[in-house]
């Protein structure tokens, strides 16, 4: 476990000094100080009477603050975690190649760490990285709201962890997708085509209706069977943020499965690594 | 067994592992969004129009002769609704049109309707087909109320009114009209086997009768055309919510009264049962003011609902909200979804629900029902 505690360290050190993440940092930081220097909320006896950002009137209803802040909590859920996979698999596709790259994998063999300690301590640190910069970009936002108008709420936190997730099943299928092919772009790629599969298989009982019954039907209906359902965790985040119900076995059974999918990519990851000579 | 196999083994189990809960998930959320959205009725749509329209069963009423010096009057005037035209002139107090036919086949009115049939050991609508042939069910069509007067419009054909107005004295009255007048001089009026009409006096039914057949004209209708839209719909004077409100809410009734003049109102309940109450007032500062005293009377309401655990008066004070729209006007949006409605309800299905409010109160929360 210590080995893979000191190779996630590294990520996350690695990270730091990455351009793309230090951008990522400071917009989220920006965004939030011009929200809390512009944004206006007259909140009368517990009602959201009026909202002004930058002194332009945001129109809107009148209505409890914490009913009225739902959908900004559930827009902000949505763009954690659909930004937050996007920008995860554009930045992190280079993690995987740039730790088996010629000179560095040899090193990191000669140490006393294992091979699938490699990869699963690399995965910890990305998820604990995609993880932190969601909780931060939703956690900011609830500060802010919350400074603004009274009411302070947990939820948009446990919708981040759910886009980290997430994230972490396409993430363990790019680090696999890295140790068959040492290219950051042919990682970016599978982390992509994941995504969109991931959106698709959210879908699938709608869009099986477009195969005509048979062998293409269940085929489609078998491949995607397994694939980790992008978008319907991404309603259940935007859901949970939103104060709306949401059914807790559906939401075990979507999480249990992304997480395990993201478990199954990694072993597949470990299996091919293993194979490998450097 | 290599290790690098049970990694691939391993992989593959968790792959399977995935599917299956990925694919229970996908049987236990059944397809359902959770997102499901009450519409609000808003505006006249295309269909509400269509539905006016097809009402216009009236000729225009003629144009009055132009004076002397004065411009010549518009050449056309609009076909009439008659159960629009029956009702007196705009009051202060309420008039409304309910809109019963669709509400009978909606999924509430199916509830409702339930409700009646399951209540004692007869079915009064049964009765009332089989007494008087009038099939409420069936034959009416929509219900309108304005001041003391209340009409009701659909296809009475097959009524038996001489049985229905049995000691009643029968006075024909305009081209299609009777006026019935019972012993103590309660006039019932029909006119056309179209509409029935009660309330108020003989004189009262008179000038109806006369507004319907084009001999009188009645001036600014009681409601407007262009606000015949939801299940529901009328308007309402700002004193009569002022006094539902009084006692209740005393700060808020006051303001009513002070800002608003005119409150219109739209129900649909097509789906869930949704309202609209639109309030106009000729200070938009007050009526600014109100809306936000309103608004915060709501969330207030809602804390308060909360912190004593009444947990579905909190639920329906979420979907309630204070809409400005500038101008001295704003709406205020109430709604009730069906899945609400149905759980309240729930003792409709039920054959012979008990009767008292205390038993029904047990019916409603299963936990204060005495055990078997």
């Amino acid at each position: 476990m210590k080995a893979i505690l000191a190779v996630a360290g590294d990520i996350l050190r690695e990270a730091a000094s990455r351009k793309w993440f230090l951008v990522l940092g400071g917009a989220i930081t920006l965004g939030l100080a011009l929200l809390a220097v512009g944004l206006k909320m007259d909140v009368v006896d517990g009602a959201l009477a009026a909202t002004r950002l930058f002194g332009s009137s945001l129109g809107g209803s009148i209505r409890a603050a914490d009913v009225a802040l739902r959908p900004v909590f559930q827009v902000t859920s949505y763009l954690v975690y659909y930004g937050g996979l996007i920008f995860g698999i554009l930045a992190c596709a280079d993690f995987g190649p740039s730790l088996l790259s010629p000179g560095r994998i040899e090193h990191l063999l000669a140490l006393p760490v294992r091979r699938w300690q490699l990869l699963a301590g690399t995965f910890l640190g990305v998820f604990v990285l995609s993880a932190l910069g969601a909780l931060y970009g939703a956690g900011g936002i609830s500060v802010v709201l919350g400074v603004k108008t009274g009411v302070w709420t947990g939820r948009p936190l446990q919708a981040a962890m759910l886009a980290a997730t997430s994230f972490s099943a396409v993430y363990a299928s790019m680090l696999t997708a890295a140790v068959l092919v040492r290219s950051a772009a042919f990682s970016a790629a599978t982390g992509g085509a994941l995504f969109i599969l991931g959106i698709i298989a959210s879908y699938r009982h709608s869009i099986e209706r477009v195969f005509s019954a048979g062998v293409g039907r269940s085929v489609f209906m078998a491949l995607t069977l397994p694939l980790p359902r992008i978008a319907a965790l991404a309603d259940v985040a935007g859901d949970i943020a939103g104060s709306t119900p949401v059914a807790p076995q559906v939401l075990g059974q979507l999480l249990l499965g992304a997480g395990v999918f993201a478990l199954g990519s990694l072993a597949l990851g470990i299996w091919l690594f293993e194979q490998k000579d450097y | 067994m290599r290790r690098p196999r049970l990694w691939l083994l391993a992989a593959l189990a968790l792959f399977a592992l995935a599917a299956a809960f990925l694919s229970r998930a996908e049987d236990r959320s059944d397809g359902k969004s959770t997102r499901e959205k009450v519409e609000f009725p808003r505006f006249m749509d295309s269909d509400s129009w269509k539905r006016a329209e097809q009402r216009q069963t009236l000729p225009p009423l003629p144009a009055a002769a132009a004076a002397p010096n004065q411009p010549a009057p518009p050449p056309e005037r609009p076909r009439r609704d008659p159960l629009l035209s029956a009702l007196p002139t705009a009051s202060k107090g309420v008039a409304m049109v309910v809109e019963a036919n669709a509400i009978t086949n909606s999924p509430i009115g199916k509830l409702l309707l339930e409700c009646l049939r399951n209540r004692g050991p007869s079915n009064p609508l049964q009765e009332m087909r089989e007494q008087t042939g009038l099939d409420l069910e069936r034959d009416l069509d929509r219900i309108a109320v304005s001041g003391d007067t209340v009409v009701a419009s659909g296809n009475f054909g097959k009524a038996d009114f001489a049985k229905l107005f049995e000691n009643h004295r029968a006075i024909p009255y305009g081209d299609k009209g009777v006026i019935y007048l019972s012993e103590n001089g309660q006039p019932t009026a029909v006119w056309d086997n179209q509409m029935i009409m009660e309330g108020g006096d003989e004189q009262a039914l008179r000038r109806s009768i006369d507004q319907v057949e084009g001999r009188l004209d009645p001036g600014e209708p009681a409601i407007p055309q262009e606000a015949t839209y939801g299940e529901i719909y009328g308007v309402i004077g700002a004193e009569a919510i002022a006094k539902l409100l009084g006692g209740q809410n005393d700060e808020l009734a006051k303001r009513f009264r002070e800002a608003a003049q005119r409150i219109e109102l739209h129900v649909d309940s097509m789906n869930d049962v949704a309202m609209v109450a639109r309030v106009n007032g000729p200070d938009s500062s007050q009526v600014d003011d109100l809306s936000r005293t309103l608004g915060a009377a709501m969330a207030l309401g809602r804390v308060k609902a909360q912190a004593s655990g009444e947990k579905d008066l909190a639920e329906l004070l979420d979907l309630a909200q204070v809409v400005p729209a500038g101008n001295g006007a704003f709406s205020f949006e109430l709604a009730l979804p069906m899945q609400f409605l149905e759980k309240h309800l729930a003792f409709c299905r039920q054959k012979n629900p008990p009767q008292s409010p205390a038993d029904q109160s047990a019916v409603l929360d299963p936990a204060q029902a005495p055990h078997q």
